[in-house]
């Protein structure tokens, strides 16, 4: 079983390169409330919690596979247009940039009614901003070079493929324990997008060849949408500044008209107190956008070899004509690009979160300490494990494998560590501590810490942290 | 109990090190540098006559004809702003058993001619006379384009032998393109 997962999930990490959403610190970590965020199925030990609002919960995360801002912008004297044409070679349509950034405005858990009951039951509200980009290779080398030179390559236009978007989601969750091996849950999530656009599932391509008639035959066949929604009524308002986007997109965060749902499933099984084997998948979903959208669309044929001179053959005038007019509105015709408003769908990013946890060490550990029971703890003080992480987006799947140690360090500390593999970064250590006073559980997660020296120098960093008061008392 | 005070060091050292996260050795400025420079390369004007329409049995035939198109794209503000250097590639191709001469004549908006190319294309003995001019506008000359406003081609049958009848063979072919070196700040 181990094998096969540490075999699936070295093959998927090197394979399908990077992301920033990974909460590899956060997923499995019992004592951090916002742990059934990642996965509803996971077991929980406490009686109830109650986030302090904006405070709860707080990440930031981001991602580039292929280059850094050293890269580019190292003050090392080397010209910038050199490091340009470097990363720019270096770069191909599977190198992404993503950006992650979520608050918790509201968040809070409790037991369910009765002493004997298996359920648990958390909700709340979550504020969002997404973005990836996957690099359009075939697009910047055709921005970079020109086509000259270049006869006969093929431009991908599917290499456009970027989805950016701000909304809010109100989540409730069921998480039930069946027995003491399996516990299984699920969370309903209801989007609202305060603006959204995206442009993926692109098709066509542009091709120059040896022409038939002239020198060369340029050649477009396309089938392009960039939809937005949210965005065009912001033309109408005189924006300058960040603080101003955000007034302006402010009302959308509940009744922007652009709605969606989602849902997220996990489980945990526990065959033994020595293993533990946890799942999840989440944000099943979609949005569905009716309101305020706008679309620009390419989509046509059109293959170009230049204006033949009919001397007057098919012409009103033998001399000065309006060829290159007539071309123009051929080309507008043939390769028409629209703005229009239509309702459209978008997808959610899916994630894919598993883990083999072996326990092990003092499995007494916390009765050698006689404490006021702030958290409910049985168990190894020791956990070693495997995770595996997977996001769906069009046209990819990118993956990262992380190992982790786990540690009951005292009744009030907790830590992980993290180790991160992906093609693109091998020093990926991330640690995360919670702690607990007072019945307060404030946590730090940080992942990349050899790059927070310099972040410049960082593929991906990625921080969280938060408050909740945890109610005296266990599960 | 001594290794707990460890992982509480460790724990302190991290939220050091977080406090301390910092960009450096960079210099966001150099963007202000950056140079896109593609070439763009782009089939122009094309044409083909048969050696009959230059039948000179015919007196209502000519031995020249002149077309011309408006072509003030070199001004729009894409070409106006960012063409540093052309290059147009013009080819002859003639399978007539005459020779032609060929001018081509860059106007401005009065109608003024800016640039001409003169192009003589010697007749066919067996095998395609191909004549292929380079013509090359440096950032010096760049202007002349950016002032165009028409273009007109003319092609003329030279006098010679043998003479052209409406059941000549051959054709005279013109096609052309160019590349537009473009710098983008």
């Amino acid at each position: 079983m181990i094998k096969t997962l540490l075999y699936i999930g070295l093959l998927c990490a090197f394979i399908l390169p990077l992301r920033s959403q990974n909460k590899q610190l956060l997923y499995n970590f019992r004592e951090i409330p916002q742990q059934v965020m990642i996965n509803p199925g996971a077991q929980i030990h406490q009686r109830g919690y109650v986030g302090v609002p904006f405070l709860s919960g707080i990440s930031l995360g981001f991602g580039s596979s292929g280059f850094n801002a050293y890269d580019l912008f190292a003050d090392n004297g080397v010209n910038f247009n050199i490091k340009v044409r470097d990363v720019l070679y270096s770069l191909n349509r599977n190198d992404i940039i993503d950006m992650n950034q979520q608050v918790e405005i509201l968040f809070a858990g409790f037991k369910g009614k009765g002493e004997n009951s298996k359920d648990f039951f958390s909700f709340g509200i979550y504020q969002e901003f997404d973005l990836y980009n996957y690099w359009p290779e075939d697009l910047a080398y055709l921005a970079y070079e020109g086509n000259a030179g270049n006869t006969g390559r093929e431009y991908e236009l599917r290499d456009l493929n970027v989805q950016g978007e701000i909304f809010t989601t109100l989540h409730f969750g069921v998480n039930h324990r069946f027995n003491s091996d399996w516990t299984a849950g699920a969370r309903f999530k209801v989007y609202s997008s305060m603006i959204h656009w995206s442009s993926n599932n692109n098709e066509g391509l542009f091709i120059t060849v040896p022409g038939t008639q002239n020198i060369y035959s340029h050649n477009v066949i396309a089938d392009m949408a960039l939809n937005t929604s949210g965005y065009a009524s912001l033309w109408d308002r005189d924006i300058d500044n960040v603080s101003e986007f955000f007034q302006a997109i402010a009302p959308n965060s509940f009744f922007g008209g652009n709605y969606g749902v989602g849902l997220d499933v996990g489980f945990t099984y526990t065959p033994n107190s020595s293993w533990t084997y946890t799942g999840s998948i989440t944000d099943i979903g979609m949005m569905f956008h009716q309101n305020d959208t706008e679309s620009y669309t390419l989509k046509g044929a059109y293959q170009l070899e230049g204006i033949q001179f009919l001397f007057g053959q098919a012409t009103d005038d033998d001399f000065l004509n309006d060829y290159w007019e007539d071309l123009k509105a051929d080309l507008e015709e043939q390769l028409p690009l629209d703005t229009i408003s239509r309702n459209f769908t978008s997808f959610r990013p899916v994630k894919f979160n598993g883990a083999v946890i072996h326990n092990f060490g003092n499995l007494n550990y916390r009765k050698t300490f006689k404490c006021d029971c702030d958290i409910d703890d049985t168990g190894y003080e020791n956990s070693v494990g495997l995770q595996l992480y997977a996001v769906k987006r069009p046209q990819h799947i990118n993956a990262a494998l992380t190992a982790f140690y786990y540690r009951r360090v005292f009744n009030w500390l907790r830590s992980k560590f993290t180790y991160t593999v992906d093609p693109y970064s091998y020093y990926n250590l991330g640690l995360g501590i919670s702690t607990h006073f007072a019945n307060f559980n404030v946590y730090l997660l940080a992942d990349n810490l050899v790059e927070f020296t310099n972040l410049a120098k960082a593929n991906q960093a990625s921080v969280q942290f938060g408050i909740n008061y945890i109610l005296p008392g266990s599960r | 109990m001594r290794q707990g005070y460890i992982y509480f060091l460790t724990g302190l050292l991290f939220i050091g090190l977080l406090s301390n996260a910092c960009v450096k050795d960079v210099d966001f400025d150099q963007k202000d540098q950056f140079v896109l420079e593609p070439a763009i390369e782009v089939s122009l004007v094309y044409f083909d006559f048969l050696a009959s329409d230059f039948d000179e049995f015919d007196p209502e035939n000519s031995n020249s004809y002149v077309d011309s198109t408006q072509a003030d794209l070199f001004s729009q503000d894409f070409f106006d702003q960012n063409l540093r250097a052309a290059e147009f590639t013009l080819v002859h191709t003639n399978l007539v058993e005459r020779a032609f001469e060929a001018e081509i004549i860059f106007r401005d908006a009065n109608g003024a001619p800016l640039y001409t190319i003169m192009v003589f294309i010697p007749p066919y003995d067996g095998s395609p006379k191909e004549v292929v001019t380079l013509i090359y506008f440096d950032e010096s000359q760049i202007g002349i384009l950016k002032n165009t406003f028409s273009i007109s081609a003319e092609i003329s049958l030279l006098p010679g032998n043998p003479p052209l009848s409406n059941t000549s063979e051959g054709s005279i072919k013109f096609q052309s393109s160019a590349i537009f070196y473009m710098e983008f700040e």
